[in-house]
């Protein structure tokens, strides 16, 4: 009897037998509008993003940004060139080292300066640290997102000593405005060195731990694997830098690709996941590179220390320009930071002691754009894992 | 699922919009070169010249892993051209009138779109010509000139394929400001291209969401104008302070 039925493609079968036909209704699901933030833990800082569900899953996911503007790039056009780089700290300012690095590298190229190799050493080594701290504190709070407590204390109690380190070297803990123009602000203080490898020594078996903590957990893996995924293509189409490319399986580290500073002397290995505990672009595999560039850093850290040069006469001050006046021009300077290309775009018109221009490119703003490209087709839940998986400090997206 | 990884093709299709554009310009392209106007930009024939095509057959061969391409390009003799030279050239053959000189200056080699319509045109034809493969757009950073012209500056990079670098500015006046947009070309540019709308209002058409980014949907004014002034009150509260 069933065989002559005409059935409408919206009317489902739900029960056929000999003698009686259920025929319903396809139930229509609305779709529905979930805000997620500003205050929501997991978007670390105050992000929204509104969320068009259907049941569990997603539709659409759209970023707001703009909570935690502060106008970097208006206030850089009426500072002096030095002033710049404190509002440089306070971008990204889980990884001030590295911000403050961009900007000096991106400066000295505009103006020609040559430093010495001395402090190109140390400039390394301290960012080389803060990347560590900063993937700690990513690697941490991942794991907080995703219900485990554990391993975010680790990460804390390993972070603080890098921390102490620092805060050692030039007395601030977060933002340092410790690279200058030119040079540093104060040299490596006596036995400096020696303790930080001592960290070292005492920090390469824990970052295997941390490493294996997360990578071998069951609930860990089940709720990063194959979740959020991003093809090499659009990955690369879209921007994306730092560990969402490499998490893509692209092996491309600005460090090695385009070398600043003194990063071509040094031997360390560009973290790409091997596609055996994870899946090549998903969630796992870009947490799997955060752990694995500790370990890189680390590496990069120990030759540094081995090849600096000592000089008891070393005034870190000595190439650093009385006044930063660079002459009419512009440059595109990009580094690699703990969350990828960190470029800034600074234009001179040769007249004054203020930048005409001087744009950030931050790679938390770019990876960011590509949520919802990753959130679509996922549940809910899993929203949280992917954003985590970004890694986004909003000091940066929003500048 | 690692396999669908090695293409680098972007899987995302041209929209029927943008293609329509494309195929719009070109007849436009054609249709000048026909009645021969002066003034117009002209499209040259696309044919390489042979010097040029045996350098590319040399770049091909030699091509260098990304480790090395620097050194490479320190130490070839200085009339070698560089590889940015090399892809400007292309795009100098298939363009014409419609880009501008190189600027080679030793800091960020740029040239400039004369003719702002064929931007689009430019920016596919750069990411999909098998010899320059802009696939990666670092920045996209919007401009004032302080002389009645905004603009924007894009850094562009061929990463995994070439390893070249190139600038490419695109200006606008200020009482016309309208760009085409590229975002269907390079995703980066979606949210660059708000920002450079937010931050100096240049208006991007054909943009799939052309929205502030930054600061709220209602305030006044393109804050990083040479010449903006700050609106007095913003919802009541003072903002000068």
């Amino acid at each position: 009897m069933s065989d002559d039925l005409h059935i409408e493609p919206t009317v489902r079968l739900t029960s056929v037998d000999e003698n009686t036909t259920i025929l319903e209704k396809d139930l229509d699901t609305e779709h529905m509008l979930v805000q997620m933030g500003p205050q929501h833990p997991s978007t670390h800082g105050v992000l929204r993003v509104e969320l068009l569900t259907d049941g569990e899953v997603i539709v659409k996911a759209t970023p707001h940004l703009g909570y935690l503007h502060r106008c970097f790039e208006k206030h850089a056009e009426n500072i002096d060139y030095p002033g710049i780089i404190p509002y440089a700290d306070r971008m990204d300012y889980l990884a001030s080292m590295n911000n403050d690095l961009g900007f000096a590298v991106t400066m000295e190229k505009l103006m020609g300066i040559e430093i010495p190799e001395r402090i190109d050493y140390m400039r390394i080594i301290v960012s080389e640290l803060n990347r560590i701290a900063s993937h700690l504190v990513a690697v941490g709070t991942y794991a907080i997102d995703l219900g485990a407590f554990t391993p975010f204390l680790f990460c804390f109690r390993d972070r603080e000593h890098i921390l102490n380190l620092l805060e050692w070297l030039c007395g601030a803990r977060m933002l340092y405005n410790y690279i200058w123009i030119g040079g540093v602000s104060h040299d490596f203080p006596p036995k400096f060195k020696e303790r930080v490898l001592e960290f070292v020594r005492y920090f390469k078996p824990k970052a295997r731990e941390i490493y294996r903590l997360l990578t071998e957990n069951e609930i860990f893996v089940q709720r990063t694997r194959n979740i959020g995924l991003l093809p090499a293509d659009v990955a690369i189409n879209a921007g994306a830098s730092g560990p969402m490319l490499r998490g893509s399986g692209v092996k491309w580290d600005l460090r090695r690709n385009d070398p600043y500073s003194l990063y071509h002397e040094l031997e360390f290995d560009i973290a790409v996941p091997d596609g055996k505990a994870s899946v090549i672009g998903d969630c796992l595999s870009r947490h799997l590179v955060r752990a694995i560039e500790i370990e890189e850093s680390l590496k990069i850290i120990e030759q540094c220390i081995d090849k600096m040069p000592d000089d008891p006469n070393f005034d870190p001050h000595a190439t650093v320009p009385k006044r930063v006046k660079p002459k009419a021009g512009e440059i595109y300077g990009r580094t690699e930071a703990p969350r990828g290309e960190l470029g800034f775009y600074v234009v001179s018109d040769g007249k004054g002691t203020k930048p005409y221009r001087c744009k950030a490119r931050s790679s938390c703003f770019v990876n960011l754009s590509l949520l919802g490209e990753m959130a679509k087709g996922q549940y809910l839940a899993d929203v949280v894992a992917i954003i985590g998986s970004i890694d986004i400090v909003l000091g940066e997206v929003d500048r | 699922m690692s396999e669908e990884n090695q293409s680098n093709e972007p899987k995302k299709k041209l929209s029927p919009a943008l293609a329509a554009r494309l195929e719009a310009m070109k007849k436009k392209k054609e249709g000048e070169e026909a009645s021969g106007e002066a003034s117009e930009p002209k499209a040259k024939p696309s044919k390489l010249s042979p010097a040029l095509a045996a350098r590319l057959a040399a770049k091909k061969t030699q091509k260098p892993g990304q480790e090395t391409s620097s050194e490479t390009k320190a130490e070839e003799p200085a009339k070698d051209p560089e590889p940015h030279e090399i892809a400007y050239n292309i795009i100098k053959e298939e363009f014409g009138d419609a880009i501008s000189d190189l600027d080679n200056n030793p800091h960020m080699p740029f040239f400039e779109v004369n003719e702002k319509s064929f931007w689009p045109s430019i920016a596919y034809f750069m990411r999909t010509d098998s010899r320059l493969k802009f696939n990666f757009l670092s920045c996209l950073s919007g401009i004032d000139y302080d002389d009645g012209r905004l603009g924007i500056v894009c850094n562009l990079d061929s990463i995994d394929e070439h390893g070249h670098k190139l600038s490419v500015k695109v200006n606008c006046t200020k009482e016309d400001a309208h760009i085409p947009s590229v975002a269907e070309v390079w995703l980066t540019a979606d949210w660059h291209e708000r920002e450079a709308y937010d931050m100096y209002g240049i208006v991007f058409d054909e943009h799939p969401d052309m929205r502030r980014i930054l600061c709220p949907d209602d305030w006044e004014g393109y804050p990083l104008r040479k010449d903006y002034q700050v609106q007095e009150y913003y919802h009541g509260i003072r903002v000068p302070y």
